[in-house]
């Protein structure tokens, strides 16, 4: 007889637990919620992403751009420089891993060495249109990079020797002028390797 | 008439008739019957009764209770409940009327003191469990989201500079002006240098 009116009593006790608790809950996560989400911190390390480790693809490349060296060096070898320069230009037709970084360094290697098979070949222009496509390419300072502006400044050389031997006022002006772009184009690179290897040497 | 005939009465000569209106005398009578049945039940008997007002007294409470049970006190019943559970434990136990001290007898009294203090206990008991909880729950969030992300560094170390994609510029170094053109033999270095740490990583590990 008094057992269902104390189970009636504990009910009513534990509905009402039930919803303080509920409450709590609600009201702590909400303050959790409101509270201002808290500038992201600092990475402690750099997530390694998939195509900065050395893979299979970026080997691949290597290996396309290192074959087309080598046939170009065969048809040098062989007297046939249209060829060569054609299988120079294979190199920049290579496929590297998205953010490769060898990928600017061997296009750029390319690119001089181009510019210098079209320079014997008696193309300055052509050869100074891929020196000025690999500068343009390039998103940084580097080795390579200075190696353009050394390869640069030996067109320009050339080209100011070309006119040397000319008696127009107008030639000999324009000598002086491709003369001092092509100091210009070495102080560049000179510029940049010194940068490269102090900062490779650990200093500033 | 037999002697023994239920129907041989006494002269009724003081006896009146049913119908007869009651006189003083009979209604003194009735008033001091009615107090002392009062005394009675409020529980102060009077310490001697007459034998007649005696009889009259025991039908009178025997038909109050008929009509309306009494209803005794919750320590007086708990106390007579209790006595008589001892009593029965006490005979099973082979005793004579006593409660056995062997036997936890635990009073009715205070057990109902504890049937009362029970839901408040589990309520203070649930309380604090939730409570705990909560405090356990908002302290491993508050962990998490301060806590530096060790794991994930260590679960995302970044990978030697050796097995890495990186420039070459440490691997050729200034280019000679001489070697301006010398793009078959950097391109080698730079193909065996990969080739290493692709063999590394691979030996590692690191690539499936």
């Amino acid at each position: 007889m008094t057992s269902i009116p104390l189970l009636r009593a504990w009910r009513r006790r534990a509905i009402g637990l039930v919803v303080v608790v509920v409450a709590a809950l609600v009201a702590c996560d909400s303050a959790e919620d409101a509270r201002p989400t808290p500038p992201p911190a600092g990475r402690v390390t750099q997530v390694t992403q998939p195509e900065d480790g050395i893979d299979q693809r970026l080997m691949i490349a290597l290996s396309q751009a290192k074959n087309f060296h080598h046939k170009a060096k065969v048809y040098m070898s062989d007297g046939k420089p249209d060829l060569a320069i054609a299988a120079v230009r294979g190199v920049l037709a290579v496929q590297f891993p998205a953010g490769a970084a060898e990928a600017e360094d061997v296009r750029a290697d390319a690119r001089a060495l181009l510019a210098k098979l079209l320079l014997a070949q008696g193309q300055p222009d052509a050869a100074m249109s891929e020196i000025d496509a690999g500068l343009a390419a390039a998103t940084r300072e580097s080795f390579f990079v200075a190696n353009l502006y050394t390869v640069r400044g030996e067109i320009l050389e050339a080209q100011a020797a070309t006119l040397d031997g000319a008696t127009a006022p107008a030639d000999a002006t324009r000598a002086r002028e491709l003369k001092r772009q092509a100091i210009v184009a070495y102080d560049k690179s000179i510029a940049i390797n010194e940068a490269l290897q102090q900062r490779l040497m650990g200093h500033p | 008439m037999r002697p023994d005939d239920p129907t041989d009465l006494p002269p009724d000569d003081d006896v009146p008739a049913p119908d007869a209106p009651a006189d003083a005398t009979e209604r003194a009578a009735a008033k001091a019957f009615a107090e002392l049945i009062d005394k009675v039940v409020a529980g102060r008997p009077p310490a001697a009764v007459p034998a007649e007002q005696q009889e009259l007294l025991e039908v009178a409470t025997a038909l109050r209770a008929s009509v309306r049970p009494v209803e005794l006190g919750a320590s007086r019943r708990a106390a007579i409940v209790e006595s008589a559970l001892a009593a029965a434990i006490d005979r099973r136990a082979g005793g004579h009327g006593r409660v056995s001290a062997s036997l936890p007898v635990v009073p009715i009294g205070r057990a109902a003191g504890r049937r009362n203090r029970a839901p408040w206990i589990v309520a203070a008991t649930t309380s604090l469990v939730a409570a705990a909880a909560l405090t356990l729950w908002l302290r491993d969030r508050g962990a998490e989201r301060a806590a530096p992300p060790a794991p994930v560094a260590a679960a995302a170390a970044p990978l030697p500079v050796e097995l890495r994609s990186r420039p070459a510029d440490p691997l050729i170094g200034a280019i000679p002006a001489e070697r301006a053109g010398a793009a078959l033999d950097r391109i080698d270095t730079i193909y065996a240098d990969r080739l290493d740490g692709f063999r590394a990583r691979t030996m590692s590990g690191g690539l499936r």
